[in-house]
């Protein structure tokens, strides 16, 4: 086994998983490998999702979207056809009825719990040159509760005798049906899967990083990175309305700076700053009928994708003392808009795709661990390991899970 | 000490790889949901009339077929027809009465298949509408009858100088002057009653109490009855307009478009001058059909043939026929008709109402495909008696 000097490092995989902004798990650092230095590392992260902040900052559960008004208008909005859209105007006319008279409300809720199990494998090709390759393995559990809340009897009853007095009895099953299970009963119309409870264990995308050390001294360091995000997850099903997706299917190429300045042997303050460029691909997406619903039978298979591109700030405090460690940190980080096109429909509907993708987030992170480093060189512990535990709550943000983040981080020298 | 140190790096990196999931926790999601009693299901115990007694063959025209379409009704032909129509919906105001070529066609085509959803539900109602009138006016006539001869109104006599030209009142004494004609007139009926006015000075007559009574209530049920019969010739006039009016608007259609968009059926209610009507027989558990004769013709817009043909289950023109219940007791009735320029492939419901609507066959989705190979949706339907 190579001889490990006292300074660990953490390859940092970033905070960004693919796609979206995500809470971040790791301190910044500009430390590196030592030539011929191997580690490897384990990161495993919990998240659940079970709310969001949507595009205004405000906190709102993240099945919400589930959650709508059934309206006339919205009834005939979905409907795609002149003659179907008509046919319901018509029963909403002879009823004296307006568009937005309602006759309840779908409900619907979701929540996710994520474990990513994230093996880090770096070596230090040279005293400044490390290179890592981090394999993310995503697991997944989601449920779904779907319903519905009917409103408005008289409105039910008034409609089924007026579909009864045009003699569509076959009208009658299928409004029924419908109000009692919209969502379920939209999903199936559109050619979307059943949503149920899903459990998924899947490679998320691999990340190939180089940070090479470019200024040493006794009290300050830098480092700059490079990165490469591949495509290896999976992309959200476009036949499924919600899902849990390991990757996005483009690539990333990301750059960054990390700075240290080390106020005593003890105290480190980090910072750093970085930007990942999503590259544009194509990519099958569903392409919205409405602007307030994704829900949409119309698929694009070829639809023209340019994810935001993403910056992150951080500014951290580690303390470190005889293999204890303390660290706290501040991160913001943006993502811009999503933007999209393709021929298939109209441009508008594209744009619609669009919303709610311009992201923002604030977190803070805590960390406490320990590692063996220390008692390694008193030859009082066989293996130089690394153990940290870190906790990530999301101050703010827009359009971002709200949930906080647990992460475990597991290092081994050699 | 080298073996311990690789099992135990070993064993630290098993418990790397070792995974250690969590379950999410189960959501839920409000529920409340009406009781469920709105679908009729099937009765076999009727016989029904084998005589159609109206049909509809309809094609819905789409936006690419009304965007040349350019039709003011209200200033042309058959404006009293749909002047009449929209008059009598509550709704009309919702309904569009022009069509340009420079509006939007999408909305055109909304605005054109709104008519005829409203011309075909204007159509049931205002048939059920004179089942009550009808039995309103039969109701009240023999009310009437039977107040005229229990009150002997043909007992008050009119004492007249000259008898009025026709249609005017006769201004009458209720006793024989020196100027009246020797024989008095008798009003039998209060609709003849209307004709019989006093002329002034009558007050102190022995009968003029019993004369005001009896014009005043005659006045008032005659009125009731004129204002029901006036309402039912009114609504008869109207069905017949809204069915001109679709057949109006579709033939303007067909003119700047290249598919037949509808067909007329000879019926009962619109039978073909010198040629049969449609007919269609169950058997008595109506599980299947013996006999189906539609005689149809066509718009002299865009069809290859006009005049009327007979298309049938023994000619072949239609076909596939079969009748069936879904598992919510709904009786569906599928077959293909083979027209000369399409094909209509109808699976409709078969519903029996207790009141004058009777059975109705309605398919308001029915596929049509065009010899030229366009498809468009439609409506099919056929109405019967329930003898």
């Amino acid at each position: 086994m190579k001889k490990i000097l006292a300074s660990a490092m953490v390859l940092l995989v970033g905070s960004a998983f693919a796609g979206d902004l995500k809470a971040p798990f790791a301190f910044p650092t500009s430390r590196v490998l030592p030539k011929g230095v191997r580690n490897l590392s384990t990161k495993g992260l919990l998240a659940t999702a079970s709310e969001k902040f949507n595009g205004n900052g405000d906190v709102v559960a993240l099945g919400d979207p589930l959650n709508s008004t059934i309206t006339f208008q919205k009834v005939m909005d979905s409907k795609k056809e002149a003659w179907e859209k008509s046919a319901i105007e018509n029963v909403m006319n002879y009823l004296g009825k307006n568009s937005g008279d309602s006759f309840g409300t779908a409900t619907g809720n979701v929540n996710v719990v994520a474990t990513a199990r994230v093996p880090v494998f770096a070596i230090g090709l040279t005293k400044k040159l490390t290179l890592g390759l981090a394999v993310p393995v995503i697991k997944s559990d989601m449920k779904v509760a779907l319903g519905v809340v009917q409103e408005n009897e008289s409105l039910h009853q008034e409609m089924i005798g007026a579909l009864n007095a045009s003699g569509a009895s076959s009208k009658v099953e299928e409004f029924m049906s419908k109000l009692s299970a919209p969502v379920a009963e939209k999903l199936n119309e559109y050619g979307y899967n059943e949503l149920k409870n899903t459990q998924k264990d899947e490679i998320g995308d691999i990340k190939v990083v180089a940070k090479y050390n470019f200024v040493t001294s006794e009290k300050f360091s830098a480092t700059g990175q490079f990165d490469v995000t591949a495509p290896t997850g999976k992309d959200q099903d476009v036949n499924k309305i919600v899902d849990v997706a390991s990757g996005d299917d483009q690539t990333d190429l990301g750059i960054g700076v990390f700075v240290d300045y080390f106020v005593t042997p003890e105290f480190t303050v980090s910072g750093t700053i970085g930007y990942t460029g999503q590259l544009p691909d194509t990519n099958p997406e569903r392409i919205p009928e409405v602007s307030y619903s994704k829900a949409t039978p119309d698929i694009d298979y070829n639809t023209k994708r340019d994810l935001g591109d993403m910056t992150n700030v951080q500014l951290a405090g580690m303390w470190s003392y005889k293999g204890f460690n303390l660290g706290a940190g501040y991160s913001y980080q943006t993502k811009s808009k999503d933007r999209y096109s393709g021929g298939e429909f109209s441009s508008e509907r594209y744009d619609w795709l669009e919303q709610d993708t311009k992201q923002k987030m604030e977190a803070l992170q805590l960390t406490a661990g320990l590692d063996t480093i220390y008692l390694f060189k008193k030859k009082a512990f066989p293996a130089p390991l690394r153990v940290m535990v870190s906790y990530t709550n999301v101050l703010s943000g827009e359009n971002v899970v709200k949930d906080p983040l647990y992460s475990v981080d597991l290092n081994l020298f050699f | 000490m080298n073996k311990t140190k690789n099992y135990f790096i070993l064993s630290v990196i098993s418990l790397m790889v070792i995974a250690c999931g969590r379950e999410a926790d189960m959501p839920t999601a409000d529920t409340l949901i009406f009781e469920q009693t709105g679908v009729r299901a099937f009765s076999t115990t009727k016989t029904l009339s084998s005589d159609i007694r109206a049909a509809t063959i309809v094609v819905y025209p789409t936006t690419e077929d009304v965007k040349d379409l350019e039709f003011l009704p209200l200033e042309g032909t058959t404006s009293a027809e749909w002047q009449g129509l929209l008059s009598d919906l509550n709704y009309a105001d919702r309904l569009a009465t022009s069509f340009t070529a420079a509006s939007d066609a999408f909305e055109k085509a909304l605005d054109v298949t709104q008519l005829i959803f409203a011309s075909g539900r204007y159509r049931d109602e205002a048939l059920k509408r004179v089942e009550v009138l009808d039995a309103l006016i039969a109701n009240e006539t023999a009310k009437l009858e039977d107040y005229e001869i229990e009150n002997r109104i043909d007992e008050i006599d009119c004492y007249y100088v000259d008898r009025p030209d026709y249609g005017e009142p006769y201004m009458c004494s209720l006793s024989a002057t020196a100027e009246t004609r020797s024989r008095p007139k008798a009003f039998y009926t209060c609709e003849d009653w209307a004709r019989f006015e006093l002329v002034s000075g009558q007050e102190p007559e022995t009968n003029y109490t019993r004369y005001t009574e009896i014009k005043t209530e005659c006045d008032k049920r005659s009125k009731d009855l004129l204002a029901y019969s006036d309402e039912s010739t009114l609504k008869k006039t109207n069905r017949v307009s809204a069915e001109n009016v679709v057949l109006d608007l579709l033939l303007e259609t067909e003119l700047v478009t290249n598919v037949v968009l509808a067909a007329k059926v000879a019926t009962q209610e619109k039978p073909d001058d010198i040629g049969p009507e449609s007919v269609i027989t169950f058997s008595s558990d109506f599980s299947s059909v013996t006999e189906f004769k539609l005689y149809v013709d066509f718009l002299p817009g865009n069809a290859t043939k006009v005049g009327y043909g007979e298309y049938s289950l023994s000619n072949g023109a239609i076909k596939n026929l079969s009748l069936y219940t879904t598992s919510a007791g709904i009786k569906k009735m599928k077959f293909t008709l083979v027209l000369p320029d399409m094909t209509i492939d109808v699976d409709g419901d078969l519903t029996i109402d207790d009141s004058v609507i009777g059975a109705r066959l309605v398919d308001s989705q029915t596929f049509v495909k065009f010899n030229n190979g366009e498809e468009r949706r439609g409506v099919f339907k056929i109405e019967l008696d329930v003898l």
